[in-house]
């Protein structure tokens, strides 16, 4: 008999992670077990909202009874033209006929102390006090106008209203109607057109408003889903590496005969296959509740629900799932690879059930982004394109593309946990006493990653808060918008942390032939910006978002106002140092680390960017200016220096201004010219080619 | 040099005359996160031959953790190098760990498996087919007196316990050659002895086997040479009888003097 083949090393880490799962009862139950107990719960909840919810829909349509309450010496006439209006059998005929109420009583108070009190005890709805030679005018052709004094605090005074506004519209028509009668004049004088609308028949909730319930629910039953999903690779991802330290068993998994990547991908295993039973677990559990669920709902939905989605659109929603699972498996893994107890990795997942919330929210109502921008996201795509199929709505390659997109981010997320699991100084170290955010450090070299970010997030937090109490004056707004979310947050992160700020900061000449570097950042800051506004277009078309178009609006009132030298210090040179000070130089170096290693140096270039262009706010400018803090990060990197990247971005900010106020063309309809596009764009790929060059001045620049 | 082969075929019993440990001028420097350069490991050299127990001696900070872990490849060397049953520790670090077993006071074991799971998931590690991995491991268990809990869960296991299972799980491989950092440090004088008692014997059958502890009068008479480390470099080395002085009576003795001196 042939012996059974040895394990691979991936398999059996898999296989023995797994073991250990499925003997933690606690995990077990809550991975597993609770979205079972919980579905039916938030079920119950759902269905008995959606019927109250129901319930005043209908209740808002229906009709009111009403009790009309006439005061007035004149109120007698008035009283009784409503009533034979009321009383008329062609009544259906006249204008706002279908605004009257399903009763109407009409009455008449002796005095207003009277009607004050018939009002105040429901007697009575509303009152309308009748002025003296309201008969007369009604009898002539004049006009008259009827206060509503009070409407009873007994009943909705917004329905009631409306109820009267409708009855008395019909009265003034009526009366119109004998006056032309009177006069002769026939009614197609003053009606040429008229729009004819069948009669309703039947009342209760209509079929859009019921749609519009069930897509909510669909929609809110995918972000549960997403999120329990997730919440399944949280306890095997914390174990898997975090839980490994503490328990001190990392080191023995690590002098075993096989690969880094091998134990990354073991360890993904183990919590993907958690993760997608998690998945399954939760996929069970929402059939079981809608089938059961569905006989709780009235009638009208019911038959709504019945109208199951196909096949394809459920097996299309469950494949963008299960890849979805994967991208949660791997980045879970990736954040707590460098944690060294259960505890901090916990913490750090917490952060991570934000970021998915808004991921997936992203993937569920109208964004300012191509959808397949949307679908290359993580978490987003899956989510979009799992809406899409739901709703019926074609898909296209939307899928695929969702797919490969999530493979390369898993690619990216198990790199960028194998290079923690390869770095000494994560594994031996010890604790970092600088890497708690309230404990003050002893001196240091460069701050440690995560106070590297630290500023970019509290200054996301401050661009927020600062916007509505800034003034409309973009000269005075953007410096201090720049004061708040940038420099006083650095700052105080500087105080606290005592760190090399010539080292961190990059306050350093550009490294070897280093002067060559500006002219270079100066034409790829050109090209940049080119290649942007060229980007922005393919991707965004002509319409730009509210934002951005508000932006637009109020950056041209600033270039007609205000003198040149101005405005290139707001837009360009104060953000260009306030932000490469903080991205470029704390944050970088502080991802970097000490003698990074290439994938290290990767990660932090590709870390720093993606937060710089979160910070901008701008949805449709989220790929151009990742691409320019890559170029930049990239620039500090290589140079060892924060000059050529200020001069870089401030020629980008301020080639717009320079165009728009060398040719007298708005920002709006600033037009790019291929050629001039072609010309800046190779300058740009030939001075990128020197800035290589210049780390390694064996090579030939023919290289390019 | 010894190619990389199955390390298990080697006559793990017979003396040979190339060391089992070969340690040559190893380095390790590291940046500290104020920006000195701390040499950890400052041009060691030694070695420790099969069928040999060598203590590796030093206080606190010596560096002696720095260089059990580069030879079993978990930190890279600065510069320098380092054998292992005549495989590079720079170049096939594979290799290595396929021929060496590790226990450290801080190793531990998954507190939800068992023992003999603890075994069979790291043979599987290191690739061993199943039918054979199985006949180890029961030999292993029998071998460290492990037949009582076996199928226990390692969570309600005493520390004496648990250090056998994790000594069991450096030797599922059948390694010729043994480190152990601080063995004995998280376990009671009984385990202790019973723990060195093993090692004793694991050195009888051919095994060369280097030893770090603070435990010195544990060690003192089970231990054939000495290295002694202070701030990252070897200060004294020898058998016991080269190290005391006339006028001393212990190894703590010779210890203090180096360090001292």
């Amino acid at each position: 008999m042939k012996p059974a083949a040895p394990l691979s090393p991936a398999s059996a880490i898999a296989r023995r992670d797994l073991r250990e799962f499925v003997r933690d009862r606690r995990a077990v139950f809550i991975t597993f077990l609770l979205p079972l107990i919980a579905y039916p719960i938030v079920a119950l909840a759902t269905v008995l909202g959606l019927r109250s919810a129901l319930e005043q829909i209908d209740g808002a349509q229906q009709p009111l009874e009403l009790k009309l309450l006439l005061t007035g010496a004149d109120a007698p006439a008035v009283a009784a033209r409503l009533v034979a209006l009321r009383d008329a059998p062609d009544r259906s005929s006249l204008k706002a006929a279908d605004g009257w109420p399903s009763s109407l009583g009409v009455s008449i108070a002796a005095s207003v102390e009277a009607a004050i009190e018939e009002v105040r005890a429901g007697a009575a709805d509303a009152w309308v006090d009748v002025p003296p030679g309201t008969a007369r005018a009604l009898q002539t052709l004049g006009g008259v106008g009827l206060p509503l004094q009070a409407t009873s605090p007994n009943i909705d005074a917004e329905a009631a209203i409306g109820h009267l506004e409708a009855v008395f519209e019909s009265l003034a028509d009526a009366i119109r109607r004998e006056r032309m009668a009177r006069l002769q004049v026939p009614t197609s004088v003053f009606e040429p057109v008229t729009l004819i609308v069948a009669p309703k028949t039947g009342g209760g909730t209509s079929v859009a408003q019921a749609s519009s319930v069930i897509s909510t629910i669909a929609s809110s039953m995918l972000m549960i889903l997403t999120l329990l999903t997730v919440t399944g690779a949280f306890h095997p991802a914390a174990d898997a590496f975090a839980g490994e330290k503490e328990r001190g068993t990392i080191e023995t998994l690590l002098v075993a005969p096989c690969g880094i990547g091998e134990v990354v991908w073991g360890k993904f295993l183990a919590v993907y296959a958690v993760t997608l039973a998690t998945l399954v677990a939760n996929l069970v559990a929402i059939t079981g509740t809608a089938a059961v669920g569905v006989q709780a709902l009235p009638e009208n939905l019911q038959g709504l629900l019945t109208a199951a989605p196909a096949a394809a659109a459920v097996l299309t929603a469950v494949a963008t799932q299960v890849v979805l699972a994967a991208v949660a498996a791997a980045a879970c893994l990736a954040i707590t690879s460098s944690l060294r107890s259960l505890k901090e990795a916990h913490h750090a997942l917490t952060t991570v059930m934000l970021a998915v919330s808004v991921l997936a929210a992203a993937g569920l109502v109208p964004m300012p982004l191509p959808r397949e921008a949307i679908a290359a996201m993580p978490v987003a795509g899956q989510v979009l394109v799992a809406r899409l199929a739901l709703t019926g709505e074609p898909i296209g390659l939307l899928l695929p593309l969702t797919i490969l997109a999530a493979v390369g981010w898993c690619w990216l997320l198990l790199k960028a946990t194998a290079a923690a699991l390869a770095d000494e100084d994560i594994i031996f170290r010890g604790p970092d006493a600088a890497s708690g955010l309230l404990q003050r450090p002893p001196e240091r070299r460069l701050p440690s990653p995560l106070q590297g970010v630290l500023p970019a997030i509290v200054g996301l937090a401050g661009v927020w808060y600062v916007q509505s109490l800034l003034p409309e004056n973009l000269a005075i707004a953007l410096p201090l918008q720049q004061l708040f979310s940038m420099l006083l947050p650095l700052a105080a992160v500087i105080a606290w942390q005592r760190v090399n700020l010539v080292e961190t900061l990059r306050l350093m000449r550009p490294a070897g032939r280093g002067w060559l570097s500006l002219p270079g950042a100066v034409l790829l800051g050109a090209g940049l910006f080119l290649l942007g506004a060229m980007a922005i277009r393919w991707l965004v078309s002509d319409t730009p978002s509210a934002a951005a178009d508000e932006l637009a609006g109020r950056l041209s009132g600033l270039l007609t106002g205000t003198p040149w030298w101005l405005v290139v210090l707001v837009l360009a040179v104060i953000p260009a140092v306030c932000e490469e000070l903080v991205f470029r130089g704390w944050m970088l170096s502080a991802l970097q680390g000490q003698q990074p290693s290439t994938g290290r140096q990767f990660a932090a270039v590709v870390a720093q960017a993606a937060l710089f262009a979160v910070v901008h706010l701008l949805p449709e400018r989220l790929p151009t200016t990742f691409a320019m803090g890559l170029v930049l990060g990239w620039m500090a990197v290589h140079t060892g220096s924060l000059l050529p990247g200020v001069l870089c971005h401030a020629v980008h900010n301020a080639v717009p201004v320079g165009v728009s106020l060398l040719a007298g063309t708005s920002l709006e309809t600033l037009e790019i010219s291929p050629a001039a596009l072609a010309a800046t764009g190779l300058l740009a790929r030939r001075c990128g080619s020197c800035l290589g060059d210049l780390q390694q001045p064996g090579s030939s620049s023919a290289r390019s | 040099m010894v190619t990389d082969q199955d390390p298990r075929a080697a006559d793990v019993g017979q003396p040979q005359g190339l060391p089992a440990i070969d340690v040559v001028d190893l380095v390790k420097h590291y940046q500290a996160r104020d920006g000195s350069v701390v040499r950890a490991v400052d041009g060691v050299s030694f070695n420790v031959h099969r069928g040999e127990t060598v203590g590796l001696l030093g206080a606190n900070g010596a560096g002696k953790t720095t260089l059990l872990r580069m030879l079993v490849t978990l930190l890279k060397p600065t510069s320098g190098t380092a054998s292992v049953d005549g495989v590079d520790i720079r170049e096939d670090p594979l290799g290595v760990r396929r021929r060496i077993g590790y226990v450290s006071a801080t190793t531990g074991v998954p507190d939800r498996l068992t023992p003999r799971e603890t075994l069979i998931s790291y043979g599987r590690l290191h690739g061993i087919p199943t039918a054979e991995l199985e006949a180890s491991v029961e030999r292993l268990v029998g071998a460290l007196g492990m037949t009582s809990y076996a199928d226990r869960p390692s969570g309600r296991l005493s520390s004496g316990q648990r250090q056998r299972v994790s000594l069991g799980r450096a030797l599922v491989h059948e390694p010729p050659v043994l480190v152990f950092d601080e063995p004995t440090a998280a376990v009671d004088l009984l385990g202790s002895r019973e723990l060195l008692d093993l090692l004793a014997q694991l050195r009888s059958e051919g095994r060369a086997i280097l030893l770090s502890t603070h435990r010195l009068h544990e060690i003192e008479r089970r231990c054939d040479r000495f290295v002694i480390m202070h701030a990252g470099r070897i200060v004294a080395r020898g058998t016991r009888e080269e190290l005391l002085e006339p006028s001393e009576d212990s190894i703590e003795d010779a210890f203090y003097r180096a360090v001292a001196s």
